[in-house]
């Protein structure tokens, strides 16, 4: 049970440092950044000078709103662009994968889009939870994989790809280990 | 359905994992990291109706802009940060059920059938890692 005073310490008596590292020049991608985390991140990232930011979620009025948000907390303008991406569609991430070969740069790409719901629904092939968490985030990294790629040789940069994950990965009631197929069992139950 | 999303959650940790293992240092110079934001004030949890949850998240959670202070971190991160779980803005060791004597086998196992499925919807994606 050493989980839990870490979780407590860190809650209550752990801060995250204001972020600092000057963005100029570069462009960041973060999806779900309509609402929440990736919000506020997207706005931390304008605040340090990004050259371009794609706010990439599904409403794209959602989207344009939390674009005002930001630009009127910021004072800057011409800096984000609101792109559509549904994770509950594959069509969907190719789509966003082939319209961002058309930027010059993605220096980061931050996947923070995710559901959280206590209700079963089939969404494609699989469970609506793991369609979005799992297969859509990994299929979107390894589609925008190559775009990064080709900005660390154009730029001699070290782009980043960063999938939010969290502590609750500490929790989860089956013993996963036993069974032969995760996914797949998780899609029936 | 009540732990799917910490079993999705476990799914990425895995899954990151692995494709580090596969290609270490980076991937051409990308760094593959994962983070943990903490327990935050998001609209994540929008739908709880539990009051005790409700309670706990007003006196525990961290705001939504200091959540996100990890995230912007974590997408900023360098090369030490590949393959690596990141929490308070430090790499930190993940659950025992990875770190642990199953965690290689597990990630193996999830990153395979992962890496099926997504060659199912596109393929040749998979090769993209190995560019």
């Amino acid at each position: 049970m050493s989980f839990l005073p870490k979780f407590l310490y860190s809650q209550f008596l752990v801060t995250p440092p204001k972020p600092t590292q000057d963005c100029t020049g570069r462009t960041v991608i973060i999806t779900g950044a309509n609402v929440g985390l990736g919000k506020e991140a997207a706005r931390h990232i304008v605040q340090l000078n990004v050259k371009k930011l794609i706010i990439a979620c599904r409403s794209l009025e959602k989207g344009e709103a939390a674009k005002q948000d930001i630009e009127a907390s910021t004072g800057r303008k011409g800096v984000i662009e609101v792109w559509q991406l549904d994770l509950s569609s594959y069509e969907s991430v190719k789509d966003f994968a082939k319209r961002a070969q058309s930027l010059e740069r993605v220096d980061t790409l931050l996947e923070n889009a995710g559901v959280a719901t206590g209700v079963f629904q089939e969404v494609g092939d699989n469970e609506q939870t793991i369609t979005v968490n799992v297969v859509s985030t990994f299929l979107l990294a390894l589609l925008m994989l190559p775009k990064l790629q080709e900005t660390s040789i154009k730029f001699n940069v070290k782009p980043t790809l960063t999938i939010v994950s969290s502590e609750v990965h500490f929790f989860t009631r089956y013993v996963y280990q036993v069974l032969l197929t995760v996914i797949t069992f998780l899609t029936i139950v | 359905m009540s732990d799917r999303y910490n079993v999705s959650k476990l799914l990425e940790v895995l899954a990151c994992r692995e494709i580090a293992r596969l290609h270490p240092g980076s991937l051409k110079s990308v760094t593959l990291n994962f983070v943990n934001p903490g327990w935050c004030h998001s609209e994540l949890m929008r739908e709880v109706t539990n009051p005790i949850v409700k309670l706990l998240k007003l006196i525990m959670c961290r705001t939504t802009e200091v959540g996100s202070r990890t995230l912007v971190d974590a997408g900023l991160k360098g090369e030490e940060s590949h393959g690596q779980y990141l929490s308070d803005c430090q790499i930190t060791r993940c659950a025992p059920l990875v770190e642990g004597p199953e965690g290689p086998e597990l990630q193996k196992r999830v990153w395979r059938e992962l890496s099926e499925k997504l060659e199912t919807i596109e393929p040749g994606v998979t090769r993209n890692l190995n560019a």
